[in-house]
């Protein structure tokens, strides 16, 4: 399989698709930098940008959009105390402290140098053991499949959840939503309800528009009547352009800096590979780390580097080993991948270990996009900061607006449709509800991404098996189902063993 | 509402909703039906559940406020998306789009005392050529004209 990683790179770095890697990251630490719009959106209102492109392209697009976006969160998290993306959350700690201190460029610099090293291990990390596991993946049976992807989505609602009932709720409603349309295997129309719209059941991609982006625009808007802005004031931004103020240099920070790149990448990784973990796990997990190991934890959250060091290299591990088992299995190990699921579903492509041996060129060239989309983001970040920051000061009332328009005409290319737009609004609201009622959004989408591909594989391994009961008791399967199991029952098992411990 | 109160009347509206998926499933084939039986019936145990939870859960964090909406702002909110989004087919996809970004900046923009008129003019103008230059002359994508552009 590596022949195929070393013969794909010359496909990778064609001019046109340096350009796009160029823009789409610099794209990405635009939505990453600005308070209210997440990764996640960003990759759901750029693959309909993606549609007319070569397939490689587009992905190189979202892999850009995804790095960027994950990085640039930390600058409006040094700059203004916000977290431009939840993986930046951590980043507040130390970063906007330093920034008080008068060492804003200085976090800022080694926030991107630190993502980019997080990110490039990360991509290794995706190069070398995802060949390995579509080796393994591609002997595993319907029943295996089937239970991966029940496996990744009781993780999802169980981890990503404050209440696992809920999260389960929103997975099996995802999962019903993907019924809708005309049955793959027997041809029979399901809840179309004679609407010749709903024959080809809703597009992915017109769902997470829908869930992500009108709820998002409904909020920024709702932040905008109550006063809650996050403008940046001209102080802030200055922060960038202080000449006199301590910088990154490779003899004061390189050496300090080699313990927490290697452990925090480790745990970004690890933490990426795992359904339903995201970045601010990683990150909150690396910085509890990093503060244990010090030898002065009391400065911690009061604008130590180490800190910025820690949450950035971790945050960023997560990004390209998340689609580990996106790539692997066809599991998306988060929001984004599942996403991105989307992306790959709408250029023909499905994930998967037949990927690899369909469509190598493409698989690795991914990777290598993963890979070379930190350096240009590193590029990006470090000479050009000061203009990302600028970001900030865009009213939130005119981006708004804009996203809502970049939603309505994302969704309408897609199938020059206006009913799309339509359902797309509808989802809209769906999705504003679960947010007003606290229930997560991210089950419901796995649902949805997950839901074809389970029920085939439901099917397949029921048609196959002598009883219904081999799919459960095939030696893998079983480990599988046990592991579903325990992934649902773990919120319980620790709220009880936390329960006793008070109590001794 | 608080919390409890708002979990109940999910739990109702979700068994309701999963008994009628169900009654509409077993008018498939059974292999057909199979899978959106079970995704009913899984959202069937959890509203279930969710109201037995909520029945027990008379704890303060049972008792918190949920988070409500600024009714205005969704009226508001709806009624433009609505406007647009049905203008869209009778003026064109670039217009409707135009005086959409114009007029949420200028109503939310407290009109002019936020957001100055005029940015919020030089932006919408700035903001619909950039849609037109990457969809219409980049990725050559055929959206809706009306009797505007």
């Amino acid at each position: 399989m590596f022949e195929h990683l070393a013969s794909s790179l010359s496909g990778t770095l064609v001019f046109a698709n340096i350009v796009a890697m160029t823009l789409s990251t610099a794209a990405g630490i635009m939505v990453g930098a600005l308070p209210g719009l997440s990764a996640s959106m960003g990759v759901a209102l750029l693959i309909p940008f993606t549609f007319t492109m070569d397939p490689l392209t587009g992905l190189l697009c979202m892999a850009g959009m995804y790095n960027g976006a994950i990085y640039g969160g930390s600058i409006a998290a040094i700059l203004i105390n916000i977290p431009g993306t939840p993986g930046a959350v951590v980043t507040t700690f130390d970063g906007n402290a330093m920034a008080k201190k008068g060492q804003g460029r200085y976090a800022l610099e080694t926030a991107v140098i630190c993502s980019t090293v997080g990110g490039v291990a990360s991509a290794l990390a995706l190069m070398f053991i995802a060949p390995y596991l579509a080796a393994l993946a591609l002997k595993f049976g319907p029943a295996e499949y089937f239970w991966i992807s029940v496996l990744g989505l009781s993780t999802i609602a169980s981890f990503l959840s404050g209440s696992t009932v809920k999260g389960l709720f929103c997975a099996f409603a995802g999962l019903f939503v993907s019924t809708v349309g005309i049955d793959q295997i027997s041809g029979v129309f399901r809840f179309t309800f004679d609407n010749m719209y709903l024959m080809e059941g809703f597009p992915e991609i017109v769902v997470l528009i829908g869930l992500y982006s009108i709820p998002e625009v409904f909020t920024m808007l709702e932040d905008v009547a109550a006063g809650k802005t996050a403008a940046a004031s001209d102080s802030e931004l200055g922060q960038t352009k202080r000449k006199e103020e301590k910088r990154w240099t490779f003899q004061n920070d390189f050496k300090d800096s080699i313990p927490t790149w290697t452990r925090s990448s480790i745990i970004g990784i690890i933490i990426g590979i795992i359904p339903g973990a995201g970045s601010s796990i990683a990150a909150f997990i690396s910085y509890k780390e990093a503060k244990r190991k010090a030898k002065d934890p009391e400065s911690f959250g009061k604008g130590n580097v180490e800190g910025v060091r820690a949450a950035e290299t971790a945050n960023n591990a997560v990004t390209a080993s998340a689609m580990i088992p996106m790539l692997t299995f066809g599991i998306p190990g988060n929001v984004v991948t599942a996403i991105m699921v989307g992306g790959l579903l709408i250029h023909g492509l499905h994930p998967g270990p037949n990927l690899f041996v369909k469509e190598p060129m493409i698989v690795f060239g991914l990777m290598w996009g993963m890979l070379i989309t930190n350096f240009i983001m590193l590029a990006l970040g470090y000479f050009g900061s000061g203009i990302f920051a600028k970001c900030l000061k865009i009213p939130t009332v005119v981006l708004a607006a804009s996203v809502a328009v970049l939603s309505t005409v994302g969704t309408y290319s897609l199938n020059n449709s206006m009913f799309d737009v339509y359902s797309m609004l509808c989802f809209g609201v769906i999705g504003l509800a679960m947010r007003k009622m606290k229930l997560p959004i991210a089950p419901a989408v796995l649902g949805i991404i997950l839901g074809p591909l389970a029920e085939t594989e439901l099917r397949r391994a029921l048609m196959i098996a002598d009883s219904p009961v081999e799919i459960f008791t095939r030696p893998l399967s079983f480990f599988l189902f046990a592991l579903t199991l325990l992934s649902l029952f773990y919120p319980v098992l620790k709220a009880r063993m936390g329960a006793r411990g008070n109590k001794e | 509402m608080v919390q409890r109160k708002q979990d109940m009347i999910f739990g109702f509206v979700g068994i309701g909703a999963a008994l009628f998926a169900m009654w509409q499933s077993y008018q498939y084939p059974p292999d057909s039906a199979l899978f959106p039986l079970l995704s009913a019936a899984g959202i069937f145990i959890c509203s279930l559940m969710l109201l037995v939870i909520s029945g027990k859960n008379k704890s303060s964090s049972g008792d918190e406020k949920v988070e409500g909406i600024n009714i205005r702002s969704a009226l508001t909110f709806g009624l433009i998306v609505l406007i647009y989004v049905f203008s869209i087919e009778k003026m064109g996809f670039f217009s409707s789009s135009f005086l959409f970004v114009l007029v949420i900046s200028m109503v939310w923009g407290g009109f002019g005392k936020g957001v100055s008129i005029r940015f919020s003019l030089i932006f919408a103008v700035i903001f619909t050529i950039l849609l037109y230059v990457t969809f219409v002359k980049i990725f050559t994508v055929p959206l809706p004209k009306g009797f505007l552009l």
